[in-house]
């Protein structure tokens, strides 16, 4: 799994990694019962306290997304699949983000559906 | 103080020190609690590395003092800098005809917690050559002997003033991830000064501005994030910052139909105090540690 | 995981062990010096003797005493007492790591002393010389006398050679005023000069005869007592508090 972190938003960092996380599942690099990274390994590869990346696994487990077998690790819940729940979180963290975009650049919320709807039928041609 | 959630690591109570004319410090009240990566910013003066060595005595404030885990600094200096790890702002060392392995030996003996497996493994993670005379070494290679000084026994409190200073780009990033490493395995609370707040920015979750020795914000990164925020409004004709408001910076559009602003203060109420102007909000975004810490720091200078 | 309660404190006999170690590596150009100087000596004395010459007086003196009042500038001469040193930065009490460093070069300034008293003996069978009025002529005691009292200057004055010139150069005036002075008798006694200035003479003269027991006993308790509470209140200097 790689993780990227975007120093330009403004979520904090355990956020950014839970979506990371997420995002992985959903699109299919990180798969039910795969192990998950260390809170160490983590924390070194991004440059980030400890405490946020525990704090992130915290949550996702809470969640139910991933769970902690003893003295082996963090990995993925088995109950989790490409499914639809992941999907639609992760595509509510889209959505926000092209809405504020919008808003941004004063394009209405009709004029960007038909405009995201045009540049995806150009692309399956 | 003994590892309760919400005890602080490190505590001062008005301290203040003066070099002369200068104000290093003026009744700062820093309160850093235990677990804490707390990044302590400010313009370049004597505060923030004052601050530090209030904390190991080696200078003595004017007035106030400062707590370590509960003992104070100067009634109890032994056993306080029992438990810190200090990485100076200078990388020289003291005894330069020392090679850095006898230099490591040293240290070790008045360290009792000193660990050797993970000095070994500091060793060759930094790239430090212990037959080196330590006067001879580079300032990267002696900055990257210092991390292991300060690392090798584990200390409950690290205090690092300008840590990344000396060491090329890439040598920066691996020492900040064999820190974030390192936190991983140790509890422990580090203070960090620096410039370079950019490459601090993951790993701080805590921030304490100093500016002209008085401590202007203290607060966790998750406040800050909510507190200083960058607002795009459009403007009527003639509209005027409304005064009431905690502004650092400003810039409008040549039309002036378009201002942006940073300003300090939770979202809501600024968002209504500059649509109650007339200003119409169209964007908010929060801003990187660097540009946020400023903020304070540049609104001092407007008062 | 570490209990901030109970952070284990370095145990005394190791730091001053430690402290002997690391004196050694500061003095080394000083052992240096020294035996370069004992080398040349010995080759300019053995090669008189051969000649046939005396090559050795009894009535030689040997400047220990300035010797070691200069050793603890090179023993602290990594640390800057006033400043950040390294030094401060550790976990132990400073008045007593400050008394320990002082207490490693003494040992090693003995150590040196010895050899040199070795080193005297052994010429003084060559030469044929008296070896007990020769080796009287060794002011040991006032050896670590003025080791002790370096000590307190380096270790209780910011700045040591300030004070050193400003006194030599304070007693320097002061004989050259007695001296000036010297027509007008009763002027310069009044200012004190002379009597300071004769004081002088007179310690250095009694350095130069060997002392009966008494003398010396009195003279040795004056001087080491000097040198210990001079450097007592030199270390409390760095007490925390």
């Amino acid at each position: 799994m790689i993780v990227n972190l975007d120093s330009n938003d403004g979520r904090p960092l355990y956020l950014q990694i839970m979506d990371e996380v997420r995002r992985a599942v959903v699109v299919g690099t990180l798969r039910a019962e795969d192990p998950l990274p260390s809170v160490r390994e983590l924390a070194a590869e991004l440059v980030v306290n400890p405490r946020t990346v525990s704090q992130a696994y915290q949550e996702l487990e809470r969640e139910g997304f991933i769970y902690v077998r003893r003295g082996q690790g963090t990995f993925v819940s088995p109950a989790v699949r490409r499914g639809a729940t992941e999907r639609r979180s992760l595509a509510l963290s889209v959505a926000k983000r092209a809405l504020l975009e919008a808003r941004r650049n004063g394009v209405g919320v009709e004029e960007l559906v038909t405009m995201i709807q045009k540049l995806a039928a150009k692309e399956d041609e | 103080m003994n590892g309760l959630p919400g005890s602080f690591a490190v505590t001062t109570h008005g301290l203040s020190m003066r070099y002369g004319r200068e104000t290093a410090l003026a009744g700062v009240e820093l309160r850093v609690p235990e677990g804490a990566v707390y990044v302590l910013v400010g313009a370049n003066g004597a505060g923030k590395s004052t601050a530090m060595k209030v904390l190991l005595n080696l200078e003595r404030p004017e007035a106030g003092r400062a707590e370590v885990f509960g003992l104070d600094s100067v009634s109890n200096g032994p056993a306080v800098r029992a438990r810190i790890g200090y990485i100076p702002e200078s990388h020289e060392h003291d005894y330069k005809w020392l090679t850095a392995g006898r230099l490591m030996e040293h240290a070790a003996v008045h360290y009792p917690a000193w660990d050797r497996e993970y000095a070994a493994h500091l060793i060759k993670t930094f790239d430090v050559r212990l037959p080196r005379k330590v006067g001879t070494l580079s300032k990267g290679e002696s900055r990257r002997l210092q991390f292991v000084l300060a690392l090798a026994h584990r200390p409950p409190l690290l205090l690092l003033d300008e840590p990344t200073d000396g060491l090329d780009p890439i040598v920066r990033n691996r020492t900040l991830a064999q820190l974030a490493e390192h936190l991983a395995d140790t509890p422990t609370t580090v203070v960090i000064a620096t410039h370079h707040v950019a490459e601090v920015e993951s790993l701080a979750d805590h921030v304490g501005v100093l500016s002209e020795g008085r401590l202007v914000a203290q607060m966790t990164r998750d406040e800050l994030r909510r507190t200083v925020l960058r607002y795009r409004i459009e403007v009527p004709e003639g509209w005027q910052l409304p005064r009431d408001l905690r502004i650092a910076s400003v810039r409008r559009s040549s039309s002036g139909r378009e201002v942006q602003c940073s300003t300090i203060g939770e979202q809501h109420d600024v968002t209504a105090r500059l649509t109650a102007t007339g200003a119409s909000v169209r964007d908010v975004t929060p801003l990187p540690l660097e540009e946020a810490a400023l903020a304070f720091l540049t609104e001092e200078g407007a008062r | 995981m570490t209990d901030v309660n109970r952070r284990a404190m370095p145990r005394w006999r190791n730091v001053v062990l430690e402290q002997i170690r690391i004196v050694a590596f500061s003095l080394r150009p000083v052992a240096l010096v020294i035996a370069a100087v004992l080398g040349i000596g010995t080759v300019l004395i053995v090669g008189e003797i051969l000649g046939g010459g005396p090559g050795f007086d009894s009535r030689d003196t040997f400047p220990t005493a300035l010797f070691s009042f200069l050793v603890p500038f090179a023993v602290w001469r990594a640390d800057r007492p006033f400043g950040p040193a390294f030094l401060w930065t550790l976990p132990v009490d400073r008045r007593r790591l400050a008394l320990a460093r002082v207490f490693a070069g003494g040992l090693w300034l003995i150590a040196v002393l010895a050899l040199f008293v070795s080193w005297l003996l052994s010429l003084t069978l060559l030469a044929r010389v008296s070896p007990m009025q020769t080796l009287a002529r060794v002011p040991l005691i006032e050896a670590v006398a003025t080791y002790l009292l370096g000590s307190a200057l380096v270790l209780g004055l910011r700045h040591p050679l300030r004070w050193l010139l400003g006194a030599a150069g304070v007693f320097l005036l002061m004989g050259g005023v007695s001296q000036a002075l010297e027509p007008y008798y009763g002027v310069s006694t009044l200012l004190g000069s002379r009597a300071l200035y004769l004081a002088a003479q007179h310690t250095w003269a009694v350095w130069k005869t060997p002392p009966g027991f008494s003398q010396w006993a009195i003279s040795a308790s004056l001087s080491l007592g000097t040198g210990l509470a001079a450097l007592w209140l030199a270390a409390s200097r760095h007490k925390e508090n």
